[in-house]
């Protein structure tokens, strides 16, 4: 049984500068693993090279146990790509975005409404998509990328700059894919959104991945869990901050919250965004 | 039109989408230039009918089957100047480098066609320029010079031939 994607050794350089220095990692059909880093980690050019866009200067690529570049087109033909940058035609309707690149994949005649009402867009979707708004371009790539009922979906920011409405709708879709079977690549600087919807997540930093596992794994392992309790006390607020792997929390915890005055309890674990920094040395919107 | 066809849509970044579709490179640059013939056909087209129009109407003796021949000749140039952007841009992805390319390239050759013939040593080397093909032969005058016709088009799809492993391994600029 083939992993969805299996990558060894990943290399590309745009000129001198390395952008992707030797990733390897295997997702599984139904998975969604989330690729964090900052701008300029090497996320997109992974994409890239994924969807057979960029070439790699080095390395080996298994898509559905075929290989990359030898079967390029058949595995184009089998996965669905939804990039950061909102690149629709934007003198087309809509719908005839979705009948240009259906035809594309050798669909004819097919019923996009379903799609359109699914992601909110039915009723514009004879408007030319220069009518559209940011949130709506992106839902129609989302569409765009299911029109072939596509078994791994490469997903590119596909929420940066969307308004909440929007932004929950295409979280939907990407959960709903991947309950329906699709392996799912979400590239993502957004941390939340990696740990809402990640099965893993897999931290690139300068070409390198750094960490790769789930998100409840690496807050356990590189993460310390603690309450924040704040209470009033003599005029003034007092807050104790108990990490919870220390001999004798339950009963710090006993104490500080057996007092009149206590205002708050909050729990605090580690977020995707600290355990990056403490990995890598910077930030995710470096 | 040649220059937009690549390098616009690298410009307007769905060149990216259109190659992570399930078609090759190749295909996209064979498909354009198809779109080239047949814009540049329609042209061809649009210019016989106008002139046979123009014709009837001012009552000009002009032989119709000298329009036509002109016309196809005019169609065969047009192909060629299409297929010469489209291989600028299918080699460097820059629609400047596709548009000012040609039109550079097209004043050149015009100027050798024109002004080689008068001195008498450089006179056979205007037959390289692209317009000894188009205009070379009179087509008016003489009817189609299917050679010059043939020339015109098979020079079309060397310069196509040439970009294609070009546009093949390049990387796409966005």
């Amino acid at each position: 049984m083939h992993a969805a994607i299996e990558v060894k050794d990943l290399e590309f350089s745009y000129g001198d500068i390395k952008a992707v220095d030797g990733v390897s990692v295997e997702v599984a059909k139904g998975e969604i693993l989330g690729f964090l880093g900052p701008n300029g980690a090497g996320k997109s050019t992974t994409i890239k090279m994924l969807t057979g866009q960029l070439r790699p200067d080095a390395g080996s690529i298994s898509v559905l146990g075929m290989t990359m570049p030898e079967q390029t087109v058949d595995i184009q033909a089998r996965i669905g790509v939804c990039f950061e940058e909102k690149n629709v035609y934007e003198n087309m309707s809509g719908r005839e975005n979705l009948d240009f690149f259906a035809r594309l994949y050798g669909i004819k005649h097919k019923d996009f409404d379903p799609f359109l009402r699914n992601v909110g867009l039915i009723d514009r979707a004879d408007d030319r998509v220069s009518t559209y708004s940011k949130g709506m371009r992106q839902r129609l790539m989302m569409t765009r990328a299911m029109i072939n009922d596509p078994e791994i979906l490469f997903l590119d920011e596909p929420t940066d700059g969307l308004d909440p409405v929007s932004a929950r709708a295409v979280r939907a879709v990407i959960k709903s894919e991947a309950e329906r079977g699709a392996a799912v690549i979400l590239t993502t600087h957004d941390m939340n959104e990696a740990d809402q919807l990640s099965d893993r997540v897999a931290f690139i930093n300068e070409g390198r991945i750094a960490a790769l596992d789930t998100p409840e794994n690496l807050k356990l392992k590189h993460g310390q869990r603690s309450v924040r309790i704040r209470s009033r006390s003599g005029g003034g607020v007092e807050e104790q901050v108990i990490a919870l792997d220390d001999a004798g929390a339950g009963d710090q915890i006993r104490r500080a919250v057996d007092v009149e005055g206590l205002m708050t309890i909050h729990t605090e674990e580690a977020t995707l965004e600290n355990i990056f920094i403490e990995l890598t040395g910077r930030g995710l919107d470096a | 039109m040649g220059a937009r066809a690549l390098a616009g849509e690298e410009r307007q970044r769905t060149m990216g989408l259109l190659l992570a579709s399930p078609i090759t490179r190749r295909r996209v640059v064979l498909e354009k230039f198809g779109a080239i013939v047949v814009h540049a056909s329609v042209v061809g087209v649009g210019t016989f009918v106008g002139t046979w129009a123009g014709i009837a109407i001012a009552g000009v003796e002009l032989s119709l089957g000298g329009v036509a021949a002109a016309s196809v000749l005019l169609v065969c140039f047009g192909i060629f100047l299409g297929a010469l952007s489209l291989a600028l841009s299918a080699a460097s992805g820059i629609a400047a480098v596709a548009t000012y390319g040609t039109v550079g390239i097209g004043l050149v050759s015009y100027f050798a066609w024109a002004f080689l013939p008068v001195n008498e040593r450089l006179a056979d080397w205007a037959q390289l320029s692209p317009f000894h093909y188009f205009l070379g032969s009179e087509p008016l005058v003489n009817g189609l010079a299917w050679g010059d016709a043939a020339i015109l088009l098979g020079l079309s799809l060397l310069v196509v031939g040439i970009s294609l492993p070009f546009f093949d391994r390049r990387d796409l600029h966005r």
